[in-house]
């Protein structure tokens, strides 16, 4: 990891504010972390600042597709997709963007095991990309005709006569208003209104022959609903502002929404007519997302977890990052069901977390492809002229825990740099400040989001 | 869905707020309480709604073939059980066991005002509560009653005495006392160190156990990731231990379940205390093309159940396990128009080892008198439960389940 000694980025770190921290948590939390001197450029900006950064990316240029720079590059085959996207998660000059991409392929999960198509998977990936923060209604809509979720959930096989129920029941339980807002009577009905969605050619085709005209009753009103009709029944439906909120809300603030808070960011939804960028400004702007109850309050998932490590310590993308991602639970166009990845202590299991040390301590210590070790800590710390034990146990406390830690914890590690061979080189000071970062990584708070 | 999240998060601050006490291990315990040595369950959950009418089918009754005109399985798709019911043929293996009076059937396992959400009904399953939506699982209510000691318990306590395989854990674990570990594989089951520099391994593990002992941040989860972290390093020395000294005394087969089933082998061998092991196989929401589909998951089940059992005849342990399958909900009767089957209700368990009665329980599938198109459950599955906690656990099943329940007969013991 090449180093400038930029004098900014030593006071940014070492000199730790509580505005700094507020920062580096906004950038956790939409941008799955950033290196030291990124930081630094964000807390140029002040915090609201940096929202409106991470906000408006419309403007910013996008990175060329990294298809390029992936070693056996093949589109039909989806890990070549992963990887791909895997590279976007590190590199895109736009994180919330993929961030958001992110999210709504957790909450449309569609899964490649059944969909079996790679360049369909991406092609979801690219609309979730293209509306990441913008509207709601057309967001669903589209994906109700994305050729990935027909055949995730079974659209294309929904005849006049014989409707399938799987995208009706998955539309209102777990993509618009959530359990408890519709009968099975109005599953059964809608179902009835996606018949004949087909796919021709890779894309949508409504096939009139095979489309029930017939009356539906549904949420209590009875037409001869279309299936876009019965997308905006749902999207309009009272409960879906506040389901889409309370996700949203939980996603980037802690898992403990208030009702008041709920009803408010709803409103906004409401309002805006479904757009997703007010929403979300409102919830990063809100006093509940810079509360001290919100920080460090989520648990990171293995995205945050894998793509925050590296983005951290500045290791640029790699093929094998989506391989870890899988063996962490989390193979991209694979989430395990319709609903989507789980998003806090289901991640953390005696297993998982081994898995999770045993990664950052191949960053740490281990090496890349030419053998070159991944980071080279001696390196940055002679570049910022910091040596002694207490400023290299806080530089990388604050690099990655924004220095959260007990008086026990920071203890543990200082006793643990100065115990073993004070010589330079791999198997003295060079390899300690390795085990010091796979030590902070391997803690409880590092885990935190 | 909302509304759970919320739930399942409240209960994550249970796990805080409690104090951590001097550990408690859970076999002396379990072994006192039923005097003999501790036997020990598998649950296999079969993820996704299997479809039961095309597993244990109703080959006699004409209605089957009027419900599943193109899926109904045909003469020579079928091994028979008895003048009504059969088996997919798949499940050859499981057949030769039903034989050998080795696999017990529940037919008709269900539960009132069914839910067809897999999500919901899955929470049914795992906490056995139908009723409203509770935190705690059966297993893990059953752990907290009997596992942590005499003493009522009062910390938060890493228990070996379930394990799940796989690395997340299901709500039938989830417990306000014990954690339970979950395990992926054995080789990633260890804390790995610096290969370069093997001389500071010990410096870094005293570092990582001093770390998790003692709080590291105020948060909302530290005291929950410390207490998994902790487990995590105790139970994976004494595994690496074991898994240098254990072969299998079969071969199985290569798919993932049939190498977890292989995992729960070798930590029985392990000694850990363990008594209760779960695992999944998923991929059983066969809303269309169901046919070959269904007949690999049935036959993946159905030869890793058998390897498994083969591998501990030949360790002479068979007699100490049984067995216990079940699956969110069946299908519904009638085919959809995808050569699939949409979500339904009530579906046959099998209760699989030694110390089953063999046989049907229950009776076959009523294909006339549906309720919605769906079958009405005949054996409510918290009997069945109430009948594994009593007559296979030696415990109390009131406790776990808030009442009492019929059991049904299908163990010998």
């Amino acid at each position: 990891m090449p180093v400038v000694a930029e004098p900014t980025i030593r006071s940014v770190i070492l000199e730790r504010t509580a505005e700094t921290s507020r920062i580096a948590h906004l950038l956790r939390r939409t941008a799955f972390g950033v290196s030291p001197a990124e930081l630094a450029r964000y807390v140029a900006l002040g915090f609201e600042g940096a929202v409106d950064a991470l906000l408006d990316f419309d403007s910013v240029p996008d990175m060329p597709d990294p298809a390029a720079d992936i070693p056996n590059f093949d589109p039909e085959r989806i890990a070549s997709m992963q990887q791909r996207w895997v590279y976007r998660l590190v590199g895109s000059p736009k994180p919330l963007q993929e961030r958001m991409t992110l999210f709504w392929h957790s909450h449309f999960a569609t899964a490649f095991s059944k969909v079996n198509n790679p360049s369909w998977m991406w092609n979801q990936n690219e609309l979730f990309r293209r509306h990441a923060l913008g509207n709601f209604r057309t967001l669903v809509h589209e994906v109700a005709k994305d050729p990935a979720m027909m055949r995730w959930l079974d659209t294309v096989t929904s005849k006049k006569g014989r409707p399938n129920e799987n995208f009706a029941r998955e539309l209102f339980e777990l993509f618009t208003m959530g359990i408890g807002n519709y009968t099975e009577d109005d599953i059964k009905e809608a179902a009835r209104a996606f018949t004949g969605w087909e796919i021709r050619n890779n894309a949508f085709f409504f096939n009139r022959a095979q489309h029930d005209t017939g009356q539906k009753t549904i949420f209590g009103q009875t037409g001869a609903f279309t299936g876009e009709q019965v997308v905006d029944l749902a999207v309009s439906h009272p409960a879906t502002a506040r389901f889409i909120a309370t996700k949203l809300y939980m996603h980037f603030v802690d898992d403990h929404p208030s009702r008041q808070t709920i009803e408010r960011l709803a409103g906004i939804f409401v309002q805006s007519n479904y757009e997703l960028k007010p929403l979300v400004r409102a919830i990063l702007l809100s006093p509940e997302f810079s509360s001290e109850a919100a920080y460090h309050a989520k648990i990171k998932s293995p995205v945050d977890f894998v793509i925050g490590s590296v983005k951290t310590l500045g290791i640029p993308a790699y093929p094998q990052l989506a391989a870890v991602l899988a063996s962490l639970g989390q193979a991209l166009f694979n989430p395990p069901t319709v609903k989507g990845w789980p998003e806090g202590i289901e991640w953390i299991s005696a297993s998982s977390l081994l898995a999770r040390q045993n990664f950052a301590n191949q960053l740490a210590t281990g090496r890349n492809g030419s053998r070159q070790p991944w980071i080279s800590p001696s390196e940055e710390l002679a570049a910022l002229g910091i040596t002694d034990d207490e400023d290299v146990v806080d530089f990388y406390l604050n690099v990655l825990i924004d220095g959260d830690a007990t008086p026990s914890m920071r203890s543990a590690l200082l006793s643990y740099l100065a115990s073993g061979e004070r010589t330079p080189g791999r198997r003295g000071r060079d390899g300690k400040v390795r085990g010091l970062i796979h030590l902070i990584m391997a803690s409880p708070v590092y885990q935190f989001n | 869905m909302a509304y759970t999240r919320r739930d399942f998060m409240k209960m994550g601050a249970l796990f805080v707020s409690i104090g951590v006490t001097a550990p408690a291990f859970i076999t002396r315990t379990a072994e006192a309480a039923t005097g003999t040595l501790p036997r020990i369950l598998i649950v296999v959950q079969l993820s996704g709604g299997n479809d039961g009418l095309n597993t244990v089918v109703p080959y006699s009754d004409p209605k089957y073939r009027e419900l599943r005109p193109t899926l109904a399985l045909s003469e020579d798709e079928i091994l028979l059980l008895d003048d009504r019911l059969a088996f997919h043929a798949s499940m050859a293996r499981l057949h030769e066991r039903y034989a050998r009076g080795q696999v017990a059937i529940i037919e008709g396992v269900g539960y009132p005002n069914p839910n067809r959400s897999h999500f919901r009904s899955m929470e049914i399953w795992h906490t056995a509560i139908p009723e409203k939506f509770e935190p705690s699982g059966w297993i893990g209510r059953y752990l907290d009653a009997n596992c942590c000691g005499t003493a009522p318990v009062t910390g938060v306590e890493v228990s070996n005495a379930a394990i799940n395989i796989g690395n997340t854990l299901p709500l039938s674990f989830w417990t306000s006392h014990v954690l339970v570990p979950a395990i992926g594989t054995v080789n990633a089951f260890q804390f790995q160190t610096d290969g370069e520099y093997p001389d500071d391994r010990q410096n870094q593990l005293t570092a990582i156990r001093e770390i998790y002992a003692r709080s590291s941040s105020p948060r909302e989860y530290d005291e929950f990731v410390r207490t998994v972290g902790r487990g995590a390093l105790e139970t994976s020395e004494r595994i690496q231990q074991l898994a240098r000294t254990y072969s299998p005394r079969v071969t199985y087969p290569n798919d993932q379940f049939s190498q977890n089933l292989k995992l729960i082998a070798q930590l029985m061998q392990a000694d850990l205390g363990t008594r209760i092991y779960y695992v999944a196989l998923g991929g059983f929401d066969t809303h269309s093309q169901q046919a070959r589909t269904h007949a690999t998951l049935l036959k993946t089940f159905s030869e890793g159940v058998d390897a498994f059992l083969a591998d501990l005849e030949a360790q002479g342990k068979a007699d100490d396990v049984l067995i216990l399958s079940f699956s969110e909900f069946g299908r519904r009767a009638r085919q959809n128009g995808s050569n699939g089957t949409d979500h339904g209700t009530a579906a046959p368990m099998f209760a699989i080892g030694h110390q089953v009665r063999g046989g049907i329980h229950g009776n076959a599938p009523d294909l006339v008198n549906l309720v919605e198109g769906d079958l009405k459950y005949e054996i409510d599955f918290r009997s069945v439960y109430s009948t594994v906690l009593e007559g296979w656990l030696g415990a109390k099943p009131e406790p776990v389940l808030g009442r009492r329940f019929d059991s049904v007969p299908f163990l010998k013991v």
